[in-house]
């Protein structure tokens, strides 16, 4: 049933590995069923079971249950009769002592009735019940107070950010690029890219009076070329412009014929890859 | 298993008249002494109400989660109960063969463990090795790398085919009877 071993395969250590190999896995198997990986390479067979085909999960399960039902070389003693009350007994004391260790989460959740018809009128229940409202109106205040705080990091820090981004793209297209993006003529777009990599966009904004743009490309991917091309309205496709993302944000003007600026579709795509941004 | 993890007493009666058998066997195996299995038997059915939770039956049937913890259990048992050499304690000591086991095995060479005796004694003496130090000594299989000086994946490989054929050799024997 089992496949062969491959000599090489086993030979390596495995706390490198990331997912076993099939074969791997199936000696592996082995050693699980038998409890002895260590929890780190346990954690690791389970994670590269789950990713196995269905076909090798089922070996595995298979190989697995009749590992654990042989008997062939186990002594034929048999347990004695009066072994089993005393599991019973050892189960049933452990729940009761678990149950008693968390009867105070008890009486918050959903066993509350339950609970209380036991414990309803103790002082110990009385004090629970009042210890963990406070506490949960303390989380709630604290919680409250938490989110404001955050809310105004994130104001302060997207104001910061918005400057900082504000003050590159001055450096890079000139301080007129306020005005130009300002301007009523001027159309402004997003474009990202269609693999559904979401790293990065490029802004592509055009005055359709004057016929020049900018284009800006933020959190691009090292070194990645872009070039920005327009499709007029009669199908006829031509580069804008191409940046390269030599830093974080990048951007460029570019000039046009005003006449061939309205109606057209701006696209982009990687000069090297060909992938597509819409 | 779910209704174990809720505590259903009547679920864990079920569970124990299923396999108890099973677990009792692997505990005398291990432990070769029938106050102390039946103690780890106890422990063990204990342990698999804690974790019933855990038990996935997508990844295991009943049967591989219940034996898999009562070897974990076993295992754990043997580790606190033996006093083991260190490496270097170990090394210092049997220099003379790696092979040598440094501690006695926990598997007496009675009648009621003639079997696996005999079965082990087909083994290489590689295989036969780390059986008895990482199943029946409860060395972790990086000391018993570092006892044998051979490397993890060629102890663990050792390991694995000796379990197996182990197995094979009980299916043989069952059907020769």
């Amino acid at each position: 049933m089992l496949l062969p071993f491959d000599e090489t395969a086993t030979s390596n250590t495995m706390t490198h590995e990331t997912t076993y190999n099939p074969k791997r896995l199936l000696e592996l198997a082995v050693l699980d069923a038998h409890g002895l990986l260590e929890p780190i390479e346990s954690d690791l067979f389970n994670r590269s079971f789950h990713d196995a085909p269905a076909a090798i999960q089922d070996e595995i399960k298979l190989l697995q249950e009749d590992l654990a039902l042989d008997t062939s070389l186990l002594p034929t003693d048999m347990p004695p009769q009066s072994l089993r009350k005393k599991v019973l007994d050892a189960v049933a004391e452990t729940a009761d002592k678990e149950a008693q260790r968390l009867a105070p989460i008890a009486l918050i959740g959903a066993r509350a009735s339950a609970a209380q018809a036991k414990f309803g009128s103790s002082k110990q229940a009385v004090f629970w019940r009042t210890a963990a409202i406070v506490l949960f109106g303390i989380s709630v205040v604290l919680g409250v107070i938490t989110l404001d705080t955050q809310r105004k990091a994130n104001q302060i820090a997207k104001i910061a950010i918005n400057a900082s981004t504000n003050n590159a793209l001055f450096e890079m297209v000139g301080s007129d690029f306020a005005n130009f993006v300002g301007n009523p003529y001027c159309h402004v777009i997003r474009l990202e890219r269609k693999d559904g990599n979401t790293n990065g966009y490029l802004r592509v904004a055009v005055n359709e009076r004057f016929g020049n743009g900018y284009v800006i490309g933020i959190d691009l991917e090292d070194n990645e070329e872009i070039i920005i091309q327009g499709t007029t309205q009669s199908g006829e496709t031509f580069e804008l412009t191409r940046i390269t993302a030599d830093s974080p944000i990048v951007g460029c003007k570019f000039d046009l014929d005003p006449s061939l600026v309205a109606g057209m579709t701006i696209t982009a795509f990687d000069a090297k890859t060909g992938k597509r941004w819409v | 298993m779910r209704r174990v993890a809720l505590g259903e007493e009547d679920a864990v009666a079920e569970l124990y008249d299923r396999y108890c058998a099973l677990v009792f066997k692997l505990s005398i195996q291990f432990l070769s002494n029938n106050a102390e299995a039946e103690d780890a038997v106890q422990e063990i059915f204990v342990r698999l109400w804690k974790t019933a939770d855990r038990f996935d039956p997508r990844k295991a049937k009943l049967v591989t989660w219940v034996m898999l913890i009562t070897r974990r259990h076993l295992i754990d048992r043997i580790r606190k109960k033996t006093v083991r050499p260190k490496h270097q304690e170990f090394t210092e000591q049997h220099e003379v063969s790696a092979t040598e086991s440094p501690i006695p095995s926990n598997i007496s060479i009675d009648e009621r463990n003639a079997h696996l005796w005999e079965a082990l004694q087909t083994l290489s003496e590689m295989q036969r090795t780390v059986i008895e130090r990482a199943y029946f000594q409860g060395f972790t299989l990086r000391e018993v790398s570092r006892q044998l000086d051979a490397p993890l994946g060629t102890v663990k490989s050792a390991l694995s085919r000796g379990l197996l054929r182990l197995r094979e050799r009980g299916l043989k024997d069952a059907t020769s009877i």
